[in-house]
């Protein structure tokens, strides 16, 4: 180096050149007062900026709104919805469940068992005729039962618990349900029990499978 | 929060909370992922002013901090949370600049822009002093720059996040030193 070639100081600060480049830049240096000044300049730099990394700054306003608004809304709200339904299918089936069979007993009515779907409500909304051996109704149970349960691991313990809670009070009203048409298949109130407590099951099941959704 | 629990809380290790906080919010505690957020905040505010410059850092560090929820069921602890964050937020400063067309123009521009800057700032701190000039730098030599000389990674390493030889990587790192040498 004999002549000034400040592209090379950088280099030559860092300890990227080879032993002859280095003697080189070394030998130029003890010469020149303006690279020197270059390379002291460098170094102070070179020296000063690993500081840089400890300085922090703040955005004038808060990012959290943007970031929530990005990141929770799907979930957030799918959670509190979960939940609120699933403590209100509890409430709902601990009346259900304790009272249902015999306040459907208590009505009396009878009507014509009609092959319907489940949750299907008869002309003119009156009565449902429950369909035990309904395939398509056992079928999506069993589909949403199984996407729950693939995504059981993304949802909280809490919830899981308040979910099977839920369900094993359903399938118990399901089941008193079924014992009580055993006896009485024609009774319309019980029919209708029991199709609003499998609509229910279905509904818990799909909302309970979309919260265990993975995230977009 | 009852008196013996705050306590509880308060004398728990700083990085013990951290950590509880960071499996909760793998686990979807938007709570605890707030907590992550405003905890690390300042200092990714910081790495990404200096990366990216002011104009867009608000935005920027949203998107990190949108990518760190997305992601923070692949962090498995192997390294600190703090390294994978960091590590993650390089990574989206770097996308944002990672279309050919716009590195390039980044990454060719001339020194005009530290030229036509106002005059020396009168700091105390000359790491204020160098964290102001930072901001006057084109893109693409601020980048490297941060990325070498503050934040410690070598050139190889620069060289595969941006696409770029390892000899772009040092011009461009000395082209920023003797800029920031004409500002300070």
């Amino acid at each position: 180096m004999t002549t000034c070639d400040t592209d090379i100081l950088s280099s030559y600060l860092d300890g990227e050149l080879d032993d002859a480049g280095r003697a080189r830049v070394a030998f130029h240096l003890t010469g020149c007062a303006a690279c020197r000044e270059v390379a002291a300049d460098l170094t102070l730099i070179k020296e000063t900026a690993p500081a840089l990394a400890d300085l922090e700054s703040r955005p004038d306003a808060d990012l959290w709104p943007g970031i929530a608004s990005r990141t929770q809304p799907a979930r957030a709200t799918r959670i509190s919805l979960s939940w609120m339904e699933a403590i209100a299918a509890g409430l709902a089936l601990a009346v259900l469940s304790g009272g249902g069979v015999w306040i459907a007993l208590r009505g009396g009515e009878r009507a014509a068992p009609m092959a319907q779907g489940a949750g299907d409500t008869g002309p003119g909304g009156l009565i449902a005729v429950a369909d035990f051996g309904d395939a398509a109704y056992e079928s999506a149970v069993k589909d949403l039962r199984e996407a729950l349960d693939k995504g059981r691991n993304r949802l909280d313990p809490q919830t899981i618990q308040v979910l099977e809670t839920n369900l094993a009070a359903i399938d118990q009203a399901i089941a008193e349900a079924r014992a009580a048409l055993s006896a009485d298949p024609a009774n319309v109130s019980l029919n209708n029990y029991l199709a609003d407590v499998r609509r229910r099951k279905l509904a818990l099941l799909r909302t309970a499978g979309e919260l265990a959704q993975p995230e977009l | 929060m009852a008196a013996g629990v705050a306590a509880f809380v308060s004398d728990r290790p700083e990085t013990a909370r951290r950590d509880d906080d960071v499996a909760q919010a793998a686990a979807g505690d938007a709570l605890a992922f707030e907590r992550l957020y405003r905890a690390h905040l300042p200092r990714m505010h910081g790495l990404v002013r200096r990366m990216a410059g002011p104009k867009d850092c608000d935005e920027i560090t949203q998107d990190i901090f949108v990518r760190v929820w997305q992601k923070l069921g692949t962090f498995r602890g192997d390294a600190a949370f703090s390294t994978w964050l960091h590590r993650l937020a390089v990574n989206v400063i770097i996308e944002r600049f990672r279309s050919a067309a716009t590195r390039r123009l980044k990454l060719v521009d001339d020194g005009v822009v530290m030229e036509t800057l106002p005059g020396r700032a009168e700091r105390p701190d000359r790491r204020l002093q160098l964290d102001a000039a930072l901001e006057h730098l084109p893109d693409g030599a601020r980048q490297i720059f941060v990325l070498h000389d503050v934040e410690g990674y070598k050139h190889e390493e620069i060289a595969s996040l941006l696409a770029i030889s390892s000899g772009t990587s040092k011009a461009q790192l000395h082209r920023a030193r003797m800029l920031l040498r004409k500002r300070l």
